[in-house]
This record gives structure tokens, sequence and C-alpha cells, in this order.
């Protein structure tokens, strides 16, 4: 049995890495599917935990972890296999890195709806994470990127679901659990993703507003405008002035209109759209540079209650980055007492939404379960868990629950 | 060395071999007097249906071969009286299938052996509609267009508009996760799901989702909606609104034939405009629907018309309209004309929405096909699939969602004619199998229900069901919720003929 | 690519063993296959909307005829129930894709049912001898209604009501107030045109519309007149036949449908046409051909109601101001079995200072429906619930409705909510207008 797994490992490469709750020694990083596969019915014939990890933007947003054997990169599977310009859709592999494909089908005049923190997410991370960007106000979630996925489930089984198409409901919708499961149902290898045409402008305006009150109300109405994709905000206590960027994309026209519909309310001026990509990363944090009681979190309410739940922030002396329209805040900063941080999750809950501890020292990792309570509880969790990965493989005890 | 991949395939068994999928009702026993007598408890008199005419008439949904009558239809109306059916059911070893209004054309709905149907008819209030965060919380048996009704006033709509949605519900939407003509741009019912109530298949009520639509877990509600009410019984759901557009244009365009309408919408998808519906109706169809009460004054050198629905802020159409108008022009289209009213706009869609109606009195009965294809393959796939009517005798028109490739070949029989059912059933495979080889799927919005059930192995191999049948064990263990549904009910019958799918029993009338 | 030889339709056997089954399949089998099942009509019912049964449903209730025709359902008395459950409103008709003629079906059902029914209750029996010996006979309906107006008057109606068992008590209250004897008197048989004359038009009077709204077919002929149509009242028609029909008792309303088609095709000749003021002998009329045969179409086709018929003709009369806030509600009739909605609106918008009011209910049904309210008490204040609550919503000061059946039931609804509004035909609206503005005829 075990002459499998040390098959596998002797083609693991030295290489140390850091998580909440481990430290991994060893990196797989098989060349194909058929690789990957052998690794994972090498793994869970041994139950040999593995840490999954494609861009290691967010390796480090996770419960502590079960113990790991080795870590499994998908940083050979990568490559864009099929683009089709005059469908608008593009299949590409697990480790491709988003700022490439983007590029690739730019070039044909499509946009890639996928809009995650960190310049070095990939494919599958974003989808395994389900990481959302401001633009997610125009592009949706990251599933609703998605037609299909292939994935190499926990027994090394190579399987598909979606598909290729824009419309389709043949089977259940697998790929919405696997979108923002960590990882922990199986790897996905590949997807098929659906594009949005490349707008034919597309241009950010920034300014610096009044008041917290005063942004929510008028921001309320420039929300809504069609060419508006992203309002990004941000201010830290004791900080220079706090600073809210527009970006608008469409038409010619609807921009021109858009824009005149903010200045008629701000005092704006013209800004690159990088600022937008700028802000954007500031919010995959490395943990190393924490501070020991320095958290980041990443919550969300109710749009007409993000304001409460970022005031509340803000009396606690945290710096806030918002996406407004959607009720995104990322918070960043000092909370002494576990407590404290448990009650701002509470308060992000009673307006209507979840809080995620984005980073957090390494001293107080397990102090706080990164996810906060689920629906269904943990025995649902647990249940699918085991019927996916029986013998706890795949990034064990990282996600929900102690899945 | 290297290990062999490993495989859930059963390498024994091929087509010939397999056996018809056993019915896990077939040998059940019938339900004790007790058990009817519990229900009538739970729901009252008025609330449950067990007359031989009773049931009769649930004997079918929208799709109405396999006809499978129930041993009585319940009509719940609370949650609470739903988690006590599911109960008492699990009590007396009896299975359960939810269904709304019954319009489903997959089969969704139909009663198995030894099932009784609940039916979320009366639960049909809606609860809550908050206009700020744009969401509305409402019961499932809530109808579709009357949502969309009730919320006019405060601007904003409920975006998912299947051809049924004057009469199907939102839970029903939910179950099939039901698409319609402006999913081009909206997008289908997943994304307009925030929030579910479910009765688990073991009686449990338990709430998934907020009125977010993201949670920080697993993405439950997405995994609920399209699972065909094999996974619980929704009770309640929390829906995103839409804000209404500010303004409208349709336009018509008018061509020699399918292909060139196709190519038209290709050039469209290339343009970078997103309408929001474009829909294509072809000759078969303009002609049966101008002989028809539903004649949209279409000329008779039509060969297909195209229907392009753009909407947004104003100030943008009328660059989107030259654009579309470039797009038909560069394909040759004999004519293109912008709505130029409410009245007109009607006028251009009475072509697309009469279809169904007038190809349905062509003959006894009518089988809405649904498959979709990558775009770029419509017009090959539309010759493809007239040539196999053709070589079948079979009367075929097409209407369908072009902008999305999801197609909708509409063939007119008889079934109480053995033989053209026959030919209408082989001839629906050998559609499928052909939008397959190109990168299709078997359905884009019908469902799978029991219609597709046994042609999953198309798209789908062993390997590929295996995490569904986990997902749904997951939640129905036992198979106790709407059994034999979407996919096949054991492992092992993956690849099994089309005729254990009892359309061998369809009564000869 | 040509399309492929469409075989034709092939003779169907019925295996159906009972005389309902054989009835059935005889009469509307073949209708029947119209129906592909879809369900678009669900919502349009009027009872499925109340119970959420499939069975009482436009779609179950076909489903019903044809499983009993095909020979798969024996039990037939869930069609004799759901049958006469139907309020045969047709709003059905206008949701259905496939134009599936349910309103004859339903007829054919009832006909078939009631022919084959072993149970002969006494409501049944008097309700055939209500509409076969009272209503179409105007001696006997006078007689009736003169004793209505007797007992109105001398208040023994409400002592009726206390001492009655509650279904007749309730059948009491429905009943209008019988109007003055002035307003029952006989119409004229020839009104000259008023001013230059546009053509002759016959006006078909009803069987309750003389008697009980007699002042409504006088307003239409003054109306007529008025608009330059000379009007002619032939004395050999009668009762158009339609609430027995409803009533599943097509035999007879066929003799009563050829009397008809007697007394007005002689006259067609110059006849521009054939004016009804009830929704629902309007709608009988113009179906007749279904009855009687291909020989009344030349009847059938002239017919028109008289809101119709003023507007497709361009009536132009001077009209005074009546300022009152106005409620159209559609009569089933008119709306879901002869497509009339848009010309009784645009007739009331043109009298000066009416502030005709939309309302939420206008197309559902009342629950009238022939003599349903007194047949089915239960659902009919059922379905006439909601449009109530629609129309206190709109706050009219008139209900203006074009069907005898709908006015008794609105009022008497409205009335029971302690609702004032008046509840009138949209022509005496119309009259009251031109007589204020033009010198009477």
């Amino acid at each position: 049995m075990s002459s499998a797994w040390d098959e596998v490992m002797a083609e693991a490469r030295a290489e140390r890495i850091v998580v909440p709750g481990a430290t991994v020694e060893a990196v797989l990083a098989p060349a194909d599917v058929g690789a990957l596969g052998r690794v994972l019915a090498a793994a869970n014939a041994g139950s040999h935990g593995l840490l999954v990890m494609g861009g290691r933007t967010r390796l480090h947003q996770a419960n502590p972890a079960r113990p790991l054997a080795a870590a499994v990169s998908l940083e050979a599977i990568t490559g864009v296999d099929e683009f089709e310009p005059d469908e608008g859709v593009v299949h590409a592999r697990a480790g491709t890195p988003i700022a490439a494909l983007r590029e690739v089908v730019a070039a044909e005049g499509w946009e890639l709806p996928l809009d995650p923190p960190g310049a070095s997410s990939t494919v599958g991370g974003t989808i395994a994470s389900a990481a959302t960007g401001p633009r997610a106000h125009a592009f949706g979630g990251v599933s609703d990127a998605i037609l299909g996925l292939e994935v190499v489930g926990a027994d090394g089984v190579a399987s598909k679901c979606g598909g290729r198409v824009v419309k389709n409901v043949t089977g259940y919708d697998l790929a919405k659990l696997y979108c923002g499961s960590y990882g922990t149902l199986g790897i996905v290898t590949g997807a098929w993703l659906r594009l949005r045409p490349r707008p034919a402008v597309c241009e950010a305006v920034r300014a610096w507003p009044p008041s917290v009150p005063e942004l929510f109300e008028r921001c309320r109405a420039l929300a809504r405008l069609d060419s508006v994709r992203a309002i990004l905000w941000h201010e830290s206590p004791g900080e220079g002035a706090p600073e809210v960027v527009f970006e608008l994309a469409g038409s010619d026209a609807v921009v021109a209109h858009d824009r005149e519909r903010i200045a008629a309310e701000l005092d704006v001026d013209r800004v690159g759209t990088d600022r937008v990509d700028a802000l954007r990363d500031e919010r995959a944090i490395d943990p190393s540079t924490l501070a020991p009681d320095e958290v980041v979190l990443r919550a969300r309410a109710l749009g007409s209650r993000s304001e409460a739940l970022v005031n509340a922030m803000l009396e606690s002396g945290l710096s806030v980055s918002v996406d407004l329209g959607l009720g995104v805040v990322h918070a960043r900063g000092c909370v002494e007492a576990i407590a404290a941080l448990e009650r701002i999750r509470e308060r992000a809950i009673s307006e209507g939404g979840f809080a995620v501890v984005s980073a957090i020292a390494a001293d107080r990792v397990g102090a706080i379960d990164v996810f906060g309570p689920q629906d269904g509880g943990p025995a649902l969790a647990r249940s699918l868990k085991a019927r996916f990965d029986p013998a706890g493989i795949l990034n064990p005890g990282r996600f929900v629950e102690g899945t | 060395m290297s290990v062999e991949l490993p495989s859930h395939r059963s390498p024994s068994t091929s087509a010939v071999e397999a056996s018809a999928p056993a019915d896990p009702g077939a040998l059940r026993v019938a339900p004790s007097p007790a058990f009817f007598e519990r229900l009538r408890t739970i729901v009252g008199r008025e609330g449950l249906l067990a007359r031989e005419g009773e049931l009769f008439a649930y004997e079918c949904d929208g799709l109405t071969l396999t006809p499978k009558r129930p041993l009585a239809v319940v009509l719940p109306t609370s949650t609470e009286q739903v988690a006590a059916v599911v109960r008492a059911c699990r009590e007396h070893d009896v299975h359960f299938v939810p269904r709304g209004a019954g319009t489903g054309l997959s089969g969704g709905a139909h009663a198995t052996e030894g099932s009784i149907l609940i039916e979320c008819s009366r639960m049909n209030r809606i609860l809550e509609v908050d206009p700020a965060d744009r969401f509305a919380v409402v019961q499932p048996g809530v109808v579709n267009a009357e949502l969309s009704a009730a919320i006019r006033q405060h601007g904003l709509f409920y975006a998912p508009d299947p051809s049924s949605q004057q009469a199907c519900t939102i839970g029903g939407n939910v179950a099939e996760n039901s698409g319609g003509p402006h999913t081009l741009k909206y997008g289908t019912t997943t994304n307009h799901v925030l929030a579910l109530e479910v009765v688990l298949p073991d009686g449990r009520v338990q709430r998934f989702g907020n009125r977010l639509g993201e949670t920080s877990g697993f993405d439950w509600v997405g995994a609920i909606v399209g699972s065909e009410g094999t996974l619980g019984i929704v009770t309640e759901a929390t829906v995103r609104l839409t804000p209404i557009p500010a303004a409208i244009e349709t336009l018509l365009a008018i061509f020699d034939d399918v292909v060139p309408a196709c190519r038209a919408v290709g050039r469209v998808i290339r343009s970078g405009v997103v309408p929001a519906a474009m829909e294509i109706v072809d000759r078969r169809t303009i002609e049966a629907v101008e002989a028809s009460v539903y004649a949209a004054g279409l000329p008779t050198t039509a060969g297909a018309v195209l229907i392009v629905e753009l909407d947004g802020n104003p100030i943008g159409l009328p660059d989107e309209i030259a654009a579309i108008r470039a797009a038909c022009e560069a394909e040759g289209c004999q004519a293109i004309e912008v709505a130029r009213d409410e009245a007109e706009r009607l006028r251009f869609w009475r072509a697309r929405k009469g279809a169904f109606g007038a190809m349905g009195r062509l003959a006894p009965d009518l089988y809405v096909h649904d498959a979709v294809v990558p775009r770029v393959h419509l017009p090959a796939i539309l010759a493809k699939v007239g040539e196999i009517c053709d070589r079948h005798r079979l009367k075929l028109a097409n209407v369908f969602h072009a902008g999305d490739g999801n197609l909708h070949p509409n063939i007119c029989f008889d079934r109480r004619d053995p033989d053209e059912l026959a030919r209408v059933i082989a001839a629906g495979a050998e559609i499928l199998e052909a939008c397959v080889a190109v990168g299709g799927v078997i359905t884009g919005e019908h469902g799978v229900g029991v219609e597709k059930r046994d042609y999953m192995h198309l798209v789908f191999d062993a390997d590929d069901l295996e995490p569904m049948y986990r997902l749904r064990e997951t939640f129905n263990p036992d198979g106790v919720c709407n059994p034999g549904k979407l996919i096949p009910t054991t492992r092992f019958c993956v690849e099994a003929n089309p005729k254990a799918r009892g359309y061998g029993e369809v009564p000869i009338g | 690519m040509t399309p492929p030889p469409v075989d034709e339709e092939r003779p169907v056997e019925c295996p159906g063993s009972t005389p309902i089954a054989r009835a059935l399949h005889d009469e509307l089998y073949t209708s029947s296959l119209d129906c592909v099942h879809c369900g678009l009509c669900l919502t349009s019912c009027p009872t499925y909307r109340a119970t959420g049964r499939e069975t009482s449903s436009p779609r179950g209730r076909i489903y019903l005829m044809r499983g009993l025709a095909e020979g798969r359902l024996e039990d037939a008395s869930l069609l004799e129930e759901e049958a006469f459950l139907c309020l045969g409103c047709r709003a059905c008709e206008t949701a259905c894709p496939s134009g599936v003629h349910y309103g004859e079906m339903l007829e054919q059902a009832r006909t078939i049912v009631r022919e084959q029914a072993t149970d002969f209750s006494a409501a049944r029996t008097i309700e055939r001898f209500a509409l076969r010996r009272i209503v179409p006979r105007p001696g006997m309906l006078r007689l009736v209604v003169s004793l209505l107006a007797l007992a109105q008057r001398t208040g023994l109606d409400r002592l009726a009501a206390r001492l009655l068992p509650e279904r007749t008590a309730g059948m009491l209250a429905l009943a209008p107030t019988v109007p003055p004897e002035v307003e029952r008197r006989c119409m004229p048989a020839f009104t000259p045109a008023v001013g230059t004359r546009r053509g002759r038009v016959a006006l078909f009077e009803g069987c309750v519309m003389p008697e009980l709204f007699g002042r409504v077919n006088d307003a239409a002929r003054l109306v007529l007149s008025r608009a330059g149509w000379e009007v002619v009242v032939p004395e050999a028609q009668g009762c158009c036949g339609a609430l027995q029909a409803h009533a599943g008792d097509r035999g007879f309303a066929r003799g009563l449908a050829e009397r008809n088609v007697d007394a007005f095709a002689p006259l067609l000749e110059g006849l521009d046409a054939i004016v009804v003021t009830s929704a629902g002998c309007s709608a009988a009329l113009r179906e007749s051909p279904g009855l009687v045969g291909d020989g009344a179409r030349g009847v059938a086709t002239r017919v028109r109601d008289v809101l119709e018929f003023l507007d497709e003709t361009g009536a132009t009369l001077e009209l005074s101001p009546i300022p009152e806030r106005v409620c159209y509600d559609d009569p089933c009739h008119l709306v879901h079995a002869q497509g009339i909605a848009a010309a009784p609106r645009r007739l009331l918008q043109s009298i000066p200072g009416l502030e005709l009011v939309a309302h939420r209910q206008p197309e559902a049904c009342c629950g009238a429906a022939g003599i349903y309210n007194l047949t089915q008490p239960e659902m009919s204040a059922q379905v006439l619930a909601p449009k109530l609550d629609a129309l206190i919503e709109a706050a009219p000061s008139i209900v203006a409705t074009a069907n005898p059946g709908c006015a008794m039931q609105l009022a008497s609804g409205l009335a029971g909510r302690g609702v004032e509004a008046r509840v009138v035909h949209p022509i005496e609206l119309l009259e009251a207008a031109s007589r204020l503005a033009a010198p009477s005829a």
C-alpha cells in the first residue's frame, strides 16, 4: 500500500510552506490530470493529508489544518486549452494565472469576469476560494462565470460537471458546490468560463467624499448607474482623507452620461483604472506582515445596512476598504480580544451578512473559527465531506465546521 | 511503475448487458388506511385528494408521456404541514414528490411507484418585499408572473421568465433552475435565488443562504437550485429583484433561411452587444403561426425570423440598434424593423410566443425538446435536426433561444400511433446525440426529470455521475424524495436503454 | 429540405365502455386533443385559484373528459362535480396558447353528464324546471318577477329571509329590486334615427333583461337612434338559451337558438347589426352555429354587443359631462368569450367629466356566471371576494358592467360590504350624457 505513496513522494520537491496549524516540507506538482489522480489515489489509500494550492494568495485564509503530509500544487497543470472568440467562452487549466488568461481573452475583445485580489491568483485558486473583487458589482460571483468544471476527487477519479455551453441544467449544479469549498470536496483541474464583451470604454474617477453618511447617501443612487462596475472606498483612521474610486465601463455615450452624474454629486478627477487594481490587491495580505494582535476581515452586510457595519468597524479602530453597492467590507487593524472580534462578526450577521477572518497572526490561529457559523451546522457539512472525501485528505480541517 | 488511473466505470457493464433499472418502489406495499388518516389530520379534508379521478388528473405534468398515478395528493398550506407530511411518509415508508403548478416539461413532478404528490399551489403568499435591498420572500406556490406584477409598483421585476411564467411557480422554477428568453442577459433562476427554506427528506426544516446571496461556506443554495426536488422540498424562497430597464427596444429581422439568421446571432455576440434576448423562429413555425389565430403578419417569403430585444439606458441603445442592424444586414436579411410602440413589440413577440400553441393544434401531442449547443454550431445542428426528423417522417418546427444556443425542436405527433411514438423517441435520441457530439448538452432549461434521465450517459460517464450521487445521498440517503429523477436510480443502470423508462407503458388511446 | 408528408388524421376507436365515455368520445374527444397540457390556463381559472386543485382547473377538467373518453378513467363522478363547479367564465380561453374551445366542451360535458345522470335531485329538477319553463317564457317570467316585486314591496322577502333555509334566503338576497312597472314596458317595434340616418339595427331584448333591466335596453335603443340608427325590435325573438346551455341542457338551448335564427334571418337584408346589451346573450348568439349548425351563420356574424357596435361605427354623440368616478368591470362573456375590452372603456372615456378608474381585478370572474351564484353559493362568494376588495380599493362612485348577471352579483356584493357605489350598464351612462346634450328622440 505505502509503496504507491512512496513513489508519489519520490517526485516531491523540498519546500517549506507554513499555513495555519501546520507546516509542510514537500511539494508535489503533478504534470497533468493523470498524475494528479495518481497522487490523490495514493494519498487516499494511505490517508495522507494534503494541502491544495494554486497561486498561494489565500492559503492562510483557513482554520488550523489537521496533519499534512505534503502540498499539491496545480502550477504544472496550466494553460489555455480552448478559446472560442466567436463564442465568448474559454477553457483554462487550474494553474493558469488569472492575469495571463485575462490577456489572452482581451486580445480577441473579451473580458474575463473574475477579479480576485492578489496578482498571483490562479483560475483554480479563484474558483476554490470564490474570491471576488470590487468589480463583482458588475461581474457577479465567481460561480456566475463558471460553465463547467473538471475535478479530481479525493479518490483520484477525474470527473466533470456542467459543460461548455452558456445555459445548462443537465445534472446537479456541482460547480456551485466546488466553487468556494476550498478544495475540500475535490481539486478543480480546469474550467470552462463565460466571458463578457470588452467594453468600448473603461475609465475611473475618484473623489474625496465629505463624510461617511454623505458618501453612502450619494452612492446609493450612483451604484445603480448602468456603467458603474466598481465603487471602492477606503479609509484608515488618522491617515489622510478617505478616497472613493468609481470604475465605469460601457459605450462612450453611457459612460459619459454616468461620469456627469457622478460629477454632479462629487468633485471628481480622472484616475487610471489601475488604481482600482492596486486598491484591490492591497486586500491580499501577507500574514507575516501582521502585528501580533492584528486581524484582517472580509465581511458583508445587506446594502442598506452596510453603513452601520462600516461604522462599527471604524469605531473599533479598524481601517476599511469597502465595495459600496456590494456591501463588502475588508477591514484590518488591531483587535486585542477575540471576544471583540466575535462581536464584530455578530454585528455582520445581524446586518444580514457574515464575516470571514482572512488573516490572523500566527499565535492566535485557532482562537476563532475563520468562517463562522454555517447553515445546516456541522452535521450537514461533515456529511457532505464524508461522502466526497471519506479519508479526509483534502485540506483537512481547514474549511468550515472542521471539514 | 505506475499506478493505474482509478475509475468508477464498471467495465463489464455495456448497453446490451445492462438490465432495466429496478424501480425502487416496484415491489412496494400499499400504505395502510392509517397513513391516509394521518395525512387528513395534517392537511385537512380539503387538502387530501385520493379519489380515482383526482389521482388520474395528477398522473402527469407538462410532459404527458410516462404518466403515473400517485397514491394521493396533498395540498399543504404551511411549512409545518409539509414537514409533517414528510415525516408521515417516512414512518409509513411512502415516497413523496414535490409539485408546483405542473407545467414542467421533463416529468420532474410525475409521481413514481408508491409515492404521493406534495403540491404547493396553496402556499402562494408573497411574505415580504424589500425594494431598498431588492429582494422578496415568497412561498413556493407564488406564480412567477404574479411576483413581477406585485413588485412593478417599486420599479422592479423578477428576471427569470420561462414561457410558462403566467402559470408556473417560483418553487418549480427553483427546482428546475428555469430559464426563459431573457436569460441571455439576466441569467437563469440560480442567479436570482438568495436563500431557501427547505423541508429536508428526513422531515427537518432547514434554512440556507441569506439575503445577500453569498455565504461564508458551502453554496448550499446553489446546489439545491436545479436539483429537481430530489434534495428536499422548498417551502420558502428569497429571490433577487431586478430594476425594470429604463428603455426597451425590440427588433425583428426577416431572413431567407435559418442559417444566415444564426450567423447574424454569431455576429451580434462577436460585436460586444449583449441583448436581453435573441430568439429565432424558423420557416415551419412561421407557417404554422401565420395559419393560426396568432398570425403576426409575417411575409410568406420569410424563412426565419430573428427577434432581438435590447434594454438599458436609452442613451446607449441607438448604438446597439445600429450594431444589430449591421450584423443582420451583413447576413443579407430581407428586412429589419424596430418596434415603434408597445403594440408592435407585442406583435413581434407573437410570432415567438404563439409558436407553441400554433404547433400544438397540428396534432394531438407535441414534444418540445430542449438541448443546447455552442452557438457557433447552430446552423449545422439545425440542418442535422431537420434531417433526423425528415428521415423519421416527423413534423418538426424550431423556435429557439438562439442567443443561448438553446434549441427547442417541436415535434408534432399522436401518441396513440405506436409507430409514430417510437419514431418520435428515436428521433429525440438522435437529436440529443447530435447536440452532444458538438459539445452541447441534453437540457438547457426543461430539466432532466424522467424524460432525459437515461440520456444522462450521453453527457456524463459513471465517473462524472458519482459526485452527483454523493450530493444526493447527503440530503436524501434513502431516496425517498422524488426518486428516480435527474440521475439514474442506482449507479449501475447508466446505459440502460430508453425502453426501460416505460415508454412502452404509455397507454394507447 | 422539404417538409415530410403529414399523415391524414386517423379515425380513433373509443375504448370507453360506459354511456358517458361513449358520449364524451363522440361529442368532444377530438376537441380535447387540442389541449397540450401546458397548464398556462391554471392561474386564469377562478376555481383553481380558490382551491389549488388540478381537478378544479380547465386543464384538469379536460383531462378528466379525455380520460373518460379513452376509457382510462372509469369513475365519472368527479367530472360531474367539477363540470358544475366551473363558472364557465372562459378566462382560460384567453390564456390558452392552443386556442382550445373550452366553453363549448364544458357545455357538451355538462349536457352529457346531465343526460346520463342517475341522480335526479330536487335542486336539479327545480333548476331545470326554472330554466325550461320560466326563463324562456315571457309570461311566466313576468309573473315570477311580479310576485318578487310584490314580496319586495310588502317586506315579505325580508321575512322570508329569516324563515327560509340559508341557501334559499341567499338566493333572495341576490335578487335585485324589481324596477317600477314603467321600466318593464314593451319597447316600440320601430324607432327612427335622429338626424342623418346611418342605417338600421335590430335590438335583441333577451329574457331577463326586459323584466329586470328594461332601462338598459331602452337606453340602448335611445343611444342608437341618437347615433343615427333606426332601431327595430322584432317580436318573434326570445330567450337566447345561454343559461340552459351552460347548465347542460344543450338540446333545449338548441330549440331556443333556432327560434332566434328564425326570428332574425328574414330581417338580415338591409340590417347593419343585431345589437345586444347582455354580454352573455351576445356571446351565445355569436356561437349559435356550434349549436344549430351553419344555417345560423348569417345571423351570428351580424351580432354585435351594443358597446362594440357604437365603438366600431364611430358614434358621434354630443355628450354632456357626468362628473363621476367610474370603474369598468369586464364581463367574462364580453372579454373572454368575445375579446371585447377596449370598446367599453373608450366609450366611457368619451364622456366629459367622467373619470375612468382602473382596478386590479377587471377581468376576473365575479362569480355570478349565469345561475352559478345560486347553485354554488360558497364558491361564488369566494370568487367574488377579491374583486370586491379591488373595487373597494379603487373607490368608484359608479361601477359599470355590461351583463345583467354580473350587475346583480356586484350590486349585491357591494351592498353586502356596505359600499354605496351604483352598478350600471355603460350604455345607461351614455344615454344620460347624450340625453342631456341632445333633444330627445
